[in-house]
């Protein structure tokens, strides 16, 4: 007996652990254009936040008499530098705001000095690195936080995709229902980065591919299987499963409830004579989507249907 | 040989060729499916981002 195994086969495997974001596509010079300015953007984000703070708390170095409260200014970009990426860059940032603080204090012993009373006095090296160690705790801290929070994160997605693959495998009582679901989710999540939505929604939409004939779970096998033509009453209760796969997922909140609309209504046709009559814009984008891929798929691939019956 | 069970004979379709099933997508736009979808779906069709490997197909 073989190994239970979420993959099929490795091709397959290979085929899904490839994320869309490999799968970008660049139409066009503009949609390049704009690309290399999100990446150089993306590069660079953190350093322009850290520098604009640096160089603002800088200048009110010359500005504000108070020179002591400067000092709670050059925390900001570490701060801001945990809450964004984590542990190591908090401590990097921490480290490059003292040598800084540091080389003003050698530099300009009086900088921080002001006039006020709550001036640091004479012994202006013990308070900056009284300031640079708190400031070194608080960015491992807040880092590490930071970093925790991430893995729960990650370790709740690969939970939820993984319960999406098993649920798939019910789902999928034969092996042509399984492929198909597959690669139903592979045409979808292709056209919608084509259609250069968020990462997020085109994550949903791969769900929704996937689970999108949820409703086939009620179904007697005998009708799916029947190579026979159907008659018009195995075809109405052929028909049931799209409502049935709404029934099913009713209870569910979180990003299942995203998909669950796209599930409800991916049979339903542009101009509204479809199942329920709904069209265009009333129904979710992904839910076209998914539409256009499994009709695609219904067409291109073999399948134990008879013959001449509508790919729907 | 002579007895195989009659269930078992199950016929299958044999898939359109995928320029076929890319033309029914495009007459459709509009009609039964979204046209931004299908302009979308035509891009991916025509950089060949849709050829499935055999082994899923």
């Amino acid at each position: 007996m073989e190994e239970a195994k979420i993959f099929p086969n490795r091709e397959l495997e290979e085929i899904f652990s490839k994320r869309v974001d490999s799968a970008v596509p660049d139409i066009g010079d503009t949609t390049l254009f704009r690309r290399i300015i999100e990446q150089i953007a993306a590069v660079n984000k953190e350093l322009w936040i850290i520098l604009t703070m640096v160089s603002i708390a800088g200048i009110m170095n010359y500005v504000v008499t108070s020179q002591y409260m400067i000092l709670g200014f050059y925390t900001f970009p570490t701060i801001m530098s945990a809450y964004y990426y984590g542990r190591r860059h908090a401590v990097m940032t921490a480290l490059l705001t003292l040598i800084i603080v540091g080389c003003m204090t050698y530099f300009k012993p009086t900088i921080f000095s002001g006039t006020t009373q709550l001036s640091l006095g004479y012994n202006t090296w013990y308070h900056v690195m009284a300031w640079g160690s708190t400031l070194l705790l608080t960015a491992y801290a807040m880092g590490s936080l930071y970093e925790r929070h991430q893995q729960k994160t990650e370790e709740l997605r690969e939970t939820y995709y993984g319960i999406i693959m098993i649920l798939r495998q019910f789902i999928a009582k034969d092996q042509y229902t399984e492929n198909h679901c597959y690669r139903v989710s592979i045409y979808a999540t292709k056209i919608a980065s084509y259609m250069g939505l968020p990462q997020d929604f085109i994550e949903d939409i791969r769900a929704a591919a996937l689970l999108h004939d949820i409703g086939k779970l009620e179904i007697s096998r005998d009708i799916l299987y029947k190579a026979a033509k159907l008659t018009k009453e195995e075809f109405n209760h052929m028909k049931r499963h799209v409502p049935k796969g709404e029934l099913l997922l009713e209870p569910v909140r979180g990003p299942l409830s995203r998909i669950l609309p796209i599930i409800l209504a991916h049979h339903e046709r542009w101009d509204g004579s479809g199942y329920m009559g709904l069209k265009g814009r009333d129904i979710v984008l992904g839910a076209w989507i998914v539409a256009v891929a499994d009709v695609y798929d219904a067409l291109v691939s073999d399948r134990p249907y008879k013959k001449g019956l509508p790919p729907l | 040989m002579s007895t195989m069970p009659l269930s078992v004979t199950v016929l299958t379709r044999k898939g359109s060729p995928p320029f076929e099933a890319k033309e029914f997508i495009e007459k459709g736009a509009g009609k039964e499916f979204d046209p931004k979808v299908v302009e979308a779906f035509l891009a991916a069709f025509r950089r060949g981002e849709l050829d499935v490997p055999n082994v899923v197909v």
